[in-house]
């Protein structure tokens, strides 16, 4: 862990994963990137919309019997609607993400290789980076052996983030987001960013299987 | 700088961050007040005031559409709160629904938990149906007839286009009463499965029938209110039960029965009638010696048991049972043969001079026994000798012998006559009550059976019509992407 004081209003900033090169002072809510010795500020994040999620960058949770704490947010705007990616830091070291939207929530870790085939059909159909008009779901790819089906297509903008995060997630970030389901509850999501392809496997998890404590308080629940 | 300085004044600590709550603001048409519980998940909502449709997906609130047609009189009110397998559920919106046709309407609810997530309760006709969003391919859906899922495997139900009339409440999409969307619906009673696809998302829900009495005591309201008449698509058979049990059972009772009742033909107390020896002589044969005559009060299975003395020789026996009322007549035939010597090897035997025979099923009446000898020492006999017959003793039990008496001397050289005990047993086999046992074993399980069928038939005679999210099999299909389930590459 690196602690640095936020060069905007002093405030302690920590840095719970080496991997981490930004973060949202959670005081001033300067957006700060580090190097390896210094952080700076490179601007202010805007209010995150209010939210009813019951989780909150400090939340600790198992996975596999492995202790993680949410470290992390971003806050992801479609068309249609909003989600939270959340990111968490294992006691393994190992750093990924729970997404949640509509109370369902996925755990990825980011995998390298997209199969070289899978990565020209989806290129092949986003003209202009951060469209998705050429893609429409139900088509396959192969992630670590197994076939998953496309089955949710969104262009995403970033509304906002808090806490740490391994990349500079400012308001207005654009990407393109494919998720993938399998046949036994497997999950992956292919994000791309211009040029940039991203891919993360996991699963779906029931919220109760995560056994969270330090949740957000919720007024009424 | 990369530490904080530990000698300066203490360094600002962040604001504690407010708890998540519903969020109330007025409404941009009439200044209503508008409770919006799914903060962050619902981009549309409905005021209840003027029931304009709020754009609330960012924080600008725009009228979508001015008093879309609102939802009067729904079952569950919006916000009330009611605990089903467990989980705690708010309802945040409702939409009714219709098939093409429009015959066929249903409430759809949408159930809100923070920590759990959406649910929708179905409402169709008074059948209700839980349902979440599966998060995972289900191989068929939209393509086969038959899907398997964990296991079960779910008949196609229907498909079609479901429209929406009226709307209440938020929602975590655009709900509009403009809405249509494709479905197809698979069941295997409680569960379902449904099937939705546009461009964008393909999404496969599960679901699972809940009692109306269940619903009642979970939201507080009156059960009467909340049943209907009409048979669910995914309705739980109410005979199913009642069938799984009883159809084995039922099977184990006729298998017993049926074994008790064929057991008792073999083992049943056998009584004897009558036991007589008789001596026969060449005199009888090809006539009809006269055996005891005795009356049968229920079908019974007459059993003859004979013993002859046999000295290489062979009895044949034709028996006639004949009802002395009707005349009505039974026959077999018996068959005893003894021979032995002496060979090289030593002194031999063969055959059996005993010889067992049932008449089976033998209704009530009075019977007489009529016995027609045969014997392979008859054939040596002159052919008029005189009738020489009967001889006598009824004993009972243990074969006695009793000395031969003549009734007239035999013409030298005599041939020696034939001595055979015959017995005569009956064992009373009830077969009235046997058939009754199959009557009423076979009575409950068809009864049931039937109305398990007929359940059956009334769930798939509304198939393929409508349903809580697919309708009318109307298939003129538009060619579009929309209505492919195999985007194959």
């Amino acid at each position: 862990m690196k602690r640095f004081a936020c060069p905007s209003c002093g405030a302690e900033v920590t840095f719970k994963s080496a991997a981490s090169v930004y973060s949202v002072c959670p005081y001033c809510e300067s957006m700060l990137v580090r190097d390896d010795v210094d952080v700076k500020s490179i601007g202010k994040m805007a209010t995150l919309p209010d939210d009813m999620s019951p989780l909150q960058v400090g939340t600790e949770g198992q996975l596999d019997g492995t202790h993680f704490g949410v470290i992390g947010r971003l806050k992801v705007g479609w068309r249609d609607g909003l989600w939270n990616e959340w990111h968490i830091l294992l006691d393994s070291g190992e750093r990924g993400w729970i997404g949640e939207a509509q109370g369902s929530f996925s755990v990825s870790f980011e995998k390298d290789g997209l199969d070289e085939q899978d990565r020209g059909y989806i290129a092949g159909r986003i003209g202009t980076p951060g469209s998705s008009e050429g893609l429409s779901a139900g088509f396959r790819i192969s992630v670590e052996g197994k076939e998953l089906r496309a089955v949710d297509i969104k262009e995403a903008t970033c509304l906002g983030s808090e806490g740490e995060l391994p990349f500079r997630a400012p308001k207005g970030r654009r990407t393109v987001a494919i998720d993938f389901t399998g046949q036994d509850g497997d999950f992956a999501t292919v994000e791309v960013e211009n040029e940039v392809f991203r891919l993360y496997s996991g699963r779906y998890v029931e919220f109760d299987d995560f056994r969270f404590s330090n949740l957000r308080p919720l007024e009424g629940w | 700088m990369a530490l904080p300085d530990i000698n300066a004044a203490p360094p600002p600590v962040p604001p504690a961050k407010p708890p998540g709550r519903v969020k109330v603001f007025a409404c941009p048409n009439c200044g209503g007040a508008i409770t919006l519980r799914a903060v962050g998940n619902s981009i549309t909502v409905q005021c209840s005031h003027c029931s304009s449709l709020i754009d609330v997906a960012n924080e600008t609130y725009q009228v979508i559409a001015a008093a879309q047609a609102a939802i009067a009189g729904a079952a569950i009110e919006m916000g009330k709160r009611g605990k089903i397998d467990g989980i705690e559920w708010e309802v945040v919106g409702f939409q009714e629904r219709c098939d093409e046709s429009g015959s066929f309407e249903w409430t759809e609810y949408l159930l809100f938990n923070p920590y759990y997530g959406y649910r929708f309760l179905i409402d169709e006709e008074g059948n209700w149906t839980l349902v979440k969003m599966l998060n995972r391919d289900v191989p068929g859906v939209g393509i086969s007839e038959t899907v398997t899922f964990e296991g079960r495997d779910y008949k196609r139900f229907s498909e079609g286009k479901s429209y929406t009339r009226r709307i209440g409440g938020e929602f975590y999409w655009r709900a509009s009463t403009d809405d249509v969307s494709d479905g197809v619906d698979y069941v295997s009673p409680p569960y379902r499965l449904f099937g939705e696809r546009n461009n964008d998302e393909i999404i496969v829900s599960h679901g699972q029938y809940v009692a109306p009495d269940d619903i009642a005591a979970a939201f507080g309201i009156e059960a009467a209110s909340l049943a209907g008449p009409e048979i669910g698509a995914n309705q739980p058979n109410p005979y199913a039960a009642a069938k799984a049990a009883i159809v084995p059972i039922a099977i184990l009772a006729l298998v017993g029965a049926t074994a008790v009742q064929f057991a008792g033909l073999i083992m049943t107390d056998r009584s004897q009638i009558n036991a007589a020896t008789y001596t026969f002589t060449p005199a009888d044969k090809d006539k009809a010696v006269t055996g005891p005559t005795f009356t049968l009060s229920g079908t019974s299975n007459i059993e003859v048991d004979s013993i002859a003395q046999l000295n290489n020789d062979w009895l044949e026996l034709d028996l006639s049972l004949v009802n002395t009322q009707t005349e009505q007549t039974f026959q077999t035939t018996q068959g005893m043969e003894y021979y032995s010597g002496y060979d090289s090897d030593g002194s031999w035997s063969e055959g059996d001079n005993s010889s067992s025979v049932v008449f089976s099923r033998v209704p009530a009446g009075t019977y007489k026994l009529l016995i027609e000898p045969d014997a392979g020492s008859f054939a040596k006999a002159p052919a008029s000798t005189t009738p020489t017959s009967v001889l006598t003793t009824t004993t009972v039990e243990g074969v006695t012998f009793p000395s031969f008496t003549q009734a007239s001397p035999p013409a030298a050289p005599a041939i020696p006559p034939v001595l055979a005990q015959v017995k005569v047993m009956h064992g009373t086999i009830n077969w009235s009550n046997y058939f009754i046992a199959l009557l009423l074993l076979i009575l409950l399980p068809g009864y049931i059976l039937a109305r398990y069928w007929w359940f059956e038939a009334s769930r798939w005679a509304a198939s393929g019509t409508s349903s809580g999210s697919g309708s009318s099999s109307n298939d003129d299909d538009s060619d579009d992407n929309s209505s492919s389930w195999s985007n194959e590459e």
